[in-house]
Parts: C-alpha cells; structure tokens; sequence
C-alpha cells in the first residue's frame, strides 16, 4: 500500500460545512494504507495543529469550501510553525480558484486538490510528498 | 520529564517511537516503573459510546487538577491496513487542554482490541509523570481480555439492550470487568441491563475480594460520572493493597512477550515467500528460526 504506516490529519477548518469531499479523502487515503485522523466539521487553525502535534502527524490536509482558504491555511501553517511542527506539509481541497495556487504555495501549501481530480492521482501526490 | 501543556510535541514523538518499537527497543523497556500512572481500561462493544464516556469522566477528573493521557485504539483495515481514527473527534473541546493527551493508534494486526507496545506507550505516560493513563480498547466483542494484564482497573462500558441474563453470564469479558458501566442510561433498556447485571454479579463467588459495580451513565444528560470516577478510585484503592506486584509483573511480561513474538511472527509471515516451501513443517521451522533474530 502506498501509504502504509503514514499518519494523516484530515481537517476542516472556519465556518463551511460540507465535508462530504472530506470524508471521501479520509477513506481514499484509509484504503491507500494511511491512518486518518479526521478532525469533524469547523475547527480552528490552532486545534487542527495542536491535533497535528499530539497525534506526531506525517502530513495534514485541509478541506475549504468557504472561500476563506487563503486565511486557514495560513493561519494553520503558522500554528505548526510555532509548536515546532514546520516540518509538517500541508495540502489542501475544496474550492480553490487557479488564480490563488500561487500565492498558497508560497505560504507553504504542498499540494493543491480540485474536486474533479482523480483519487489515484490524489494519493500519488501524496504519496510524492511523504517521500 | 514532565507533561505541562506546553512540550506536548516532544512528548508526542517519545509515543511515536514506542508506537513503532522494535525488538530490541520492547525487550529494553521497564515494565515496573517507580512512578506508575493509575491505568484504566476502558473496553466495550463498538458503539457503546467508551470516548464519549472517557471524554466526560476526563473533564470531571481534570477539574481536581489531576493530568490525564489518553491512548486511544481503532481497527486497521484488514485489507489496506489503513485506519480512520475517530476516538478523537468524540472528545470534542477536551482535547488540547493543558493537562489532557490523547494519541489515537492504530490496532495493526492485532485480535485483542490492543495495539502494538501498547505497555510501551503506557510507559511513555508513566515516565512523563501523568496522574491517570486512560487505555481505549478497539470496540470488543466477548473474549478480548488483554486489557485485564496491561490495566488496574477495567471498565466494560455496555450500552442499553446489550443482552439478558444468560448474556451477562458468559465466560470471556464480562469475568474481567471491575465497573460494568451501563451507558446511554437515558435510553429505554438501561434499567433492566443493569438490573440483571446486578443479579448475575451476585450469583457470582470468586476469589477476588472486590465487588464489581455496576453504575449506569449518561454522558449527554451528565449523569452518573461523579459515581463513576468514586468507583475508579474505590477500585484502585482496593487494587492498590491487595493485588501482587509480582503477579502484575509476571502478567505483563507473559503478555509483551507473546505481543512481541507475534508481532515479529505477523511481519515475517508477511515477507516471506510461502511457496518456497515443500511442506508446512519446513516454512513452521523456517519462521521460527527467524523470530530468533530481534529486528531491530
């Protein structure tokens, strides 16, 4: 399995929610061998890192649907920066204009997933990351 | 080192690495440590609400300014030995309080409801100084009584209509429990689970001079934990003076010695080429004398 023995955060953070997209990555990576741990619906930056520092995460995925991608993230990335996760990659799903990949990659987003992405490729990517 | 809220990263990799130890990191370790955090079990059927619970009891605890550290078991996949963790997410806002760890794992491969080094990680919680270490078993059926040798105290959390007398009288879980937790007890059925439980628990004359209780909880309506927290305490008072330090040791180390080998047997069987072999007798003799080998 490509991701056996990985540990992965599946977190949604602010106000939206939907996490149907969530729940479907969560498992996707379950069958690829990872072990999730799914946050639930509209949690802060700051419990989805602590989360993430307890839990000794390999990677922590973000699911936006809000709009307000730009801010979680990086909040987010800033929190696990501060409790000595900076290692830690982030990647992120939901929607997310192509006019922002830029500017979220440079706040430290590893991978960006769109909704219509095939799932194999998802957990390539990664797969990629984790490496 | 001591937990205080704010080295929960440093701590979180000291349960990473027993989480993942191999053989030589298991057999090294202390198995009767001189601070020893008071260890529960809680155990039960899948759905009987045990996080929920543990999550309520914790925060009772907590309010008497006691440190708390939660290992929390869900099944891995069978097929892609993938695992959604979601203990978790039924602690809600507890879970990144100051004095609050919970680290979810992974059962891998094994059958009792436990995880691998699961003593290891119990230890990592005594040596960081917690008060109580709290051990979540995967949702059990009836024979997973592993937690018995690894706990002080067993909780079986059972919720309503969870069978009738003849039930409560089978060998296996219901003989190890020390607190019969009858949870959800704001739903039909609780009375008469608890009732029988009762009857069968008076039926019963084993050596043990301990009585086990049996307290009915509801984590939504806030009831029954304060009787549940003074039974863990009564109960570890009672284990305190009259259990055998010798026979604990003995139990735990019969245990992490049969986790160990068969952990070590599960990876091998894993990685070797079965149709190498003439007969069953020569891959039986080949695996074994590859269990000699510690794996580092």
């Amino acid at each position: 399995m490509p991701l056996q023995g990985k540990r992965i955060l599946v977190g949604k953070p602010g106000l939206d929610g939907h996490d149907a997209g969530a729940k479907i990555i969560a498992l996707t990576l379950r069958d690829a061998g990872a072990e999730v741990i799914y946050t639930g619906l509209r949690k802060t930056p700051d419990y989805i890192a602590r989360v993430a520092v307890d839990e000794d995460v390999d990677a922590v995925g973000l699911s936006v649907l809000s709009g307000s991608h730009k801010e979680l993230v990086g909040l987010t990335r800033e929190k696990l920066d501060e409790f000595g996760a900076g290692d830690i990659p982030i990647f992120l799903g939901g929607t997310i204009p192509k006019q922002d990949y830029q500017e979220l990659e440079s706040r430290g987003v590893a991978a960006i997933f769109t909704a219509e992405m095939p799932l194999d490729q998802v957990v390539a990517t990664i797969e990629r990351i984790l490496r | 080192m001591t937990f205080d809220g704010s080295n929960r990263a440093v701590l979180a990799k000291a349960v990473t690495s027993a989480a993942r130890a191999g053989v030589e990191q298991i057999l090294a370790q202390d198995l009767s440590p001189e601070h020893e955090a008071r260890r529960i079990g809680f155990t039960g059927p899948p759905g009987s609400g045990k996080s929920t619970l543990i999550a309520s009891w914790a925060e009772h605890r907590l309010k008497s300014d006691r440190s708390v550290a939660v290992l929390a078991i869900d099944p891995s996949s069978p097929i892609s030995q993938g695992a959604i963790l979601g203990d978790r997410i039924r602690m809600g806002s507890m879970d990144t309080r100051e004095k609050f760890f919970i680290r979810s794992v992974a059962s891998t491969r094994l059958h009792d409801g436990l995880c691998h080094n699961a003593l290891g990680i119990l230890s990592v919680f005594d040596r960081w100084g917690f008060d109580d270490a709290v051990l979540e078993t995967v949702g059990v059926g009836q024979t997973e009584c592993n937690i018995r040798f690894i706990t002080g105290t067993v909780v079986l959390v059972l919720p309503p209509n969870s069978g009738d007398v003849i039930q409560a009288m089978k060998a296996g879980i219901m003989e190890i429990a020390d607190i019969h937790v009858v949870n959800k007890c704001d739903l039909p059925g609780s009375r008469t689970l608890a009732r029988e439980l009762n009857s069968v628990l008076a039926m019963r004359s084993g050596a043990s001079t301990w009585s086990p209780k049996v307290i009915e909880v509801s984590s939504t309506a806030g009831s029954g934990l304060g009787e549940l927290d003074a039974a863990i305490d009564e109960h570890y008072l009672w284990y305190r003076e009259n259990s055998d330090r010798k026979t604990i040791l003995r139990k735990r180390i019969e245990y992490q010695l049969a986790e160990t080998v068969s952990h070590q047997f599960e990876s091998l069987l894993r990685d070797t080429d079965l149709d190498r072999f003439q007969s069953l007798g020569a891959a039986y003799t080949e695996l074994l004398s590859g269990l000699k080998q510690p794996d580092g």
